[in-house]
């Protein structure tokens, strides 16, 4: 065994492991948190007493790399030139490399700025099949965390067209398991199930029981289906879903029949605030998060994120083309993107300010912490703003306030639109969240829902990916600036800055399919698409190149 | 010579149009390879070239040890105040090691096709466009309408790949596709004819057209009407219409607000029913660039490194401009794929990248030999769309590096190299 490292009468924040705050030292070594070691004391002891001791962050939906954050990027040129991030001396120093941006940052500051704040491994829930392989290319680009990304499946024209010809339940999951593994994927999302593929017909929308234009697929189905594959698979990560009416008042009908439709099957539901929408009031516009918390509060087959929304600049970036041509009357700046993608999918660009003194959007804020507050199970909710649609990750110190400090959360609340304040039950609700809390909903959590055995916790055997967080009581100050993070035991953050660039790992999942699947597979590429399949699928090597490659089992939803 | 069924390589792509395509058959030739199937003249000429017997790296002409011409190299760029990274004709790998060493020296980097990816910026960073990619367009492309010169003479398979005669996924029968275009020798095969100077007369008044805002002079202006009534129709009855044009071939004032027209009668059309672009470019694996460029430095494509961070300007970042001015005072010109290497004339030092054998406009200062991604070496290109990106493979045994490898040994050889 290499030199110890010993963190010594740190406050250990471990919900995995049942400890929230007691006093312990804690050791690794080799990159990996060991049992306190007999006789020889450690090479390097670290007073770290008072302070809080976490796992690394990690974030299971955040918008960080592929071709639609390069669009974003584009567009948002302003975002560039007023965040610039030089990181003196450049490769002169350390390895760090100059970059930018906040909303749509530059895949190096991407890295970084997850560091400052304590995070070491973030997912790209959006990964257009097509795209697969420029996702992942960026992701070597983008230092200090693990990452991993969910396929974007349920508008490709492959799979519509095997469920409209009834395909059998194994050959739908062949067909999934051979995407996953041809794009290096951890989990599945679908978007809008059925309306990107209908928006290509010009379908305008697509309710989750209205056929869709040329197949005559219901999103019910699609995503009746898709979950299933899944669960056959023993896929770890629950179906992500993006449910259809997006942003819509009244959304809430859907969001909660999609619940009802996957009927045990296990469900994970993305930014949720976006789909939790009524129609109450002179704006026809209302909060239903309670409803919706209810509905998750009962199911216990649903984990959800939030996408939270913050106050300021940033660009939404989606799949959704046929929401994202909605939305593009809201844009702000005056500019937007759509494209078509493949047979695959789609991507929309929409740079959006939310405004506290907009009605619409400051009931957009309180809805997202309402979902935080009223769901009940902290092991199913997830902290995200779903980056950059809701705010940048940059906000997330902010946002941890919010949820940990009422007074704070009702200073807030007096300060946005009044009749949005006056619509929402924010101000009535008294929980706070607590560091044990927020360890789950940042760190063990996220591991458990997506199968990551040896992360998020900091038993023996984990990697030692690890924060250390001052006790600051203004709970934004505190996660702003970690003392200290470590990386696969690497010290890689000091007082909030990065000391040390390091490479992580990629994060796959490898479910088996019978292979009869990939002549058929084949064939369709060569006859309708313009890239043959062995030319689309990606070698293990291309992922390995950057850092390690971790595959890791079906072991089961972790929902189930 | 007779080759082998075992020789030959399939499914290979082509990293050099743009296009992507990704069918060739190749088989050994003469130390070249000649294309066997899924050919165009693009990919037959540069597929066959071979490595001359004298492949070596040179200093002022004369051929070096690969050691000593590295040192030169960076011996040059550590006396450069503001080095140009520049032609960037490489696989990713080797973008990325061109923006690592502009990052290290405190260069500009350009590209040399960057003046058409600039031409389409006002539409697609100004306003937003709506676009789509060769599969779809495959599929669901009922008219195809080309504004400018024809991009068949760029992009040579273009028509076969992305507009077959066919059944679709969502036709068994054949799709029927127009293809029209407005442009210089348009008219002779039933598009409109139209000078690159007047096709932004053209596109505007097509859009009036399309808008029912038909301006008054327009008749006065020498346009007969009638044939952009008919397009209009056209356009309107499609179910999938898609414009499309090559702005590399488009070196004329006014092109970008001829882009920009065309990219607003697509938003106009996709008011009511559906339509995209298609803006065809990304030879030199312009499109790898400029995603690489905008995904580590957030610029696409004539940023500089300095120290206070990463500056973009399309005009003060522009080759020519700074070669010609005299602020840039080296240059790193990077041709790895095999295009004429139209090294910039400049008296100052300079350094290129490129395979042997290929003839040269001047004798560099330091010559660095590299294989061809695809060929030599493996990597990674951008087909034109964006969004579909391409593995390319090693297919013959060389010593010839990579421009990544090389570039990698020109940093490590700078002075204070950290490793």
């Amino acid at each position: 065994m290499s030199a110890v490292t010993a963190l010594r009468g740190g406050r250990i924040f471990d919900p995995a492991q049942g400890r929230a705050g007691d006093g312990a030292d804690l050791f690794f070594a080799d990159g990996r948190i060991i049992s306190a070691p007999h006789g020889s004391p450690a090479a390097r002891d670290i007073d770290v007493s008072g302070k809080v001791v976490m796992a690394g962050g990690i974030d299971m939906h955040s918008h960080i790399a592929g071709g639609k954050v390069n669009i974003a990027r584009s567009l948002m040129i302003a975002d560039q030139r007023e965040n610039p991030d030089a990181r003196a001396g450049g490769l002169r120093s350390g390895g760090l490399r100059s970059g930018g941006g906040r909303a749509g940052p530059t895949t190096f500051t991407t890295g970084y700025r997850y560091a400052e704040l304590g995070y070491t491994a973030v997912f790209e829930p959006a990964m257009v099949p097509a795209n697969a392989r420029h996702a992942h290319a960026e992701l070597a680009d983008t230092p200090m965390i693990d990452k991993g990304c969910y396929v974007m499946l349920g508008n490709d024209d492959c799979f519509l067209r095997l469920l409209a010809r009834g395909a059998a339940a194994s050959e739908l999951a062949d067909y999934v398991a051979w995407m996953m593994r041809a794009t290096q994927a951890i989990a599945v999302k679908v978007v809008n199930p059925g309306g990107i593929s209908a928006f290509k017909f010009n379908g305008r929308s697509l309710h989750f029981d209205d056929p869709s234009p040329f197949y005559e697929i219901t999103p019910r189905r699609i995503v009746t289906a898709l979950a299933t594959a899944l669960r056959d698979l023993g896929v770890v990560h629950p179906l992500h879903i993006h449910a259809n009416d997006l942003g819509l008042p009244g959304n809430v009908e859907t969001t909660l029949a999609t619940i009802a439709a996957a009927d045990g099957l296990p469900i994970h539901l993305t930014h949720l605030q976006f789909h939790s929408y009524g129609t109450e009031g002179d704006r026809r516009f209302s909060s239903a998060a309670a409803r919706i918390a209810e509905a998750v509060n009962r199911s216990r087959h649903v984990s959800v994120d939030i996408g939270q929304v913050m106050f300021g600049q940033t660009v939404t970036a989606s799949g959704d083309t046929m929401s994202q041509y909605r939305n593009r009357r809201f844009a702000s700046p005056k500019k937007w993107v759509c494209m078509d993608i493949e047979c695959d999918g789609g991507c929309g660009l929409v740079p959006f300010r939310y405004r506290d003194q907009n009605f619409v959007n400051a009931l957009q804020w309180a809805i997202g912490l309402e979902l935080f507050l009223l769901i009940e199970d902290p092991w199913r909710v997830f902290l995200t703003t779903d980056h950059p649609n809701g705010a940048p990750f940059t906000t997330y110190p902010h946002l941890i306030r919010l949820l940990m400090d009422k007074g704070f959360r009702d200073s807030m609340l007096a300060t946005i639109h009044p009749e949005a304040a006056a619509a929402s039950t924010l101000g009535s609700i008294r929980r706070e969240y607590s560091l044990d809390e927020i360890a789950i909903i940042t760190r063990a959590g996220p591991a458990r829902i997506l199968g990551l055995a040896d992360r998020g916790h900091l038993g023996a055997g984990a990697a030692a990916d690890i924060t250390v967080l001052a006790d600051d009581p203004d709970r934004e100050a505190m996660f702003s600036r970690p003392a200290l993070v470590f990386k696969d035991g690497t010290q890689v953050v000091r007082d909030g800055r990065v000391i040390a660039s390091v490479q992580g790992g990629t994060h796959v999942t490898e479910p088996a399919y019978d292979r009869a699947i990939e002549s058929r597979i084949d064939s369709f590429f060569a006859e309708n698409l313009t890239v043959r399949a062995g030319n689309f699928r990606i070698s293990d090597d291309q992922v390995a190149e950057s850092g390690p490659r971790f595959a890791h089992p079906c072991a089961g939803s972790a929902l189930a | 010579m007779t080759v082998t069924e075992d020789a030959r390589h399939r499914e290979v792509v082509c990293p050099f149009c743009g296009l992507g395509c990704d069918d060739l058959t190749l088989s050994p030739a003469g130390g070249g390879f000649a294309v066997d199937a899924g050919g165009c003249p693009i990919s037959a000429a540069r597929f066959a070239l071979v490595v001359p017997p004298a492949a070596g790296a040179r200093v002022a002409g004369a051929e070096v040890a690969p050691g000593q011409a590295i040192a030169r190299a960076a011996a040059l760029l550590a006396a450069s105040r503001l080095p140009l990274v520049g032609g960037l004709a490489a696989d990713r790998a080797g973008l990325s090691a061109a923006l690592a060493l502009a990052e290290r020296t405190g260069a500009v980097v350009d590209h040399s096709g960057a003046a058409a990816l600039h031409r389409n910026l006002p539409a697609a960073r100004e306003t937003g466009w709506m676009v789509t990619t060769l599969s779809e367009v495959r599929n669901r492309c009922d008219l195809f309408l080309a504004l400018g010169p024809d991009p068949a003479t760029a992009f040579p398979r273009l028509a076969e790949r992305a507009l077959p005669v066919a059944p679709t996924l969502f036709s068994a029968v054949p799709l029927a596709r127009p293809r029209l275009r407005i442009g210089p020798g348009a008219g002779a095969e039933g598009g409109i004819e139209c000078p690159p100077g007047r096709l932004l007369e053209a596109v505007t008044l097509l859009r009036a057209v399309l808008g029912g805002r038909l301006p008054p002079s327009a008749a006065r202006a020498g346009w007969d009407l009638a044939p952009f009534e008919t397009l209009t129709e056209r356009l309107r009855a499609a179910t999938y219409p898609v414009l499309a044009w090559n702005a590399g071939a488009m070196d004329f004032p006014g092109a970008d607000l001829v882009i920009l027209g065309a990219s607003e009668i697509v938003r106009d059309l996709n008011e009511k029913g559906r339509a995209a672009a298609l803006p065809l470019g990304g030879a030199e694996n312009l499109v790898g660039a400029a995603q690489i460029a905008l995904w580590q430095a957030g610029y696409p494509l004539r940023h500089a490194y300095g120290p206070g961070g990463i500056e973009h300007d399309p005009r003060r970042f522009e080759t020519a401009r700074l070669l010609s001015s005299g602020e840039a005072d080296a240059l790193v010109w990077i041709a790895a794929l095999r295009g004429e290497v139209t090294l910039p004339e400049t008296a100052v030092p300079t350094i290129l990248l490129a395979p042997p054998g290929l003839s040269l406009p001047r004798e560099p200062d330091v010559f660095l030999p590299v294989g061809t991604p695809g060929i030599d070496h493996a990597g990674l290109v951008f087909r034109s769309d964006g969004v579909v990106s391409l593995p390319l493979r090693r297919l013959r045994e060389t010593a010839l590096p990579s421009v990544a490898q090389t570039l990698a040994a020109v940093i490590a050889a700078l002075p204070g190299a950290s490793s």
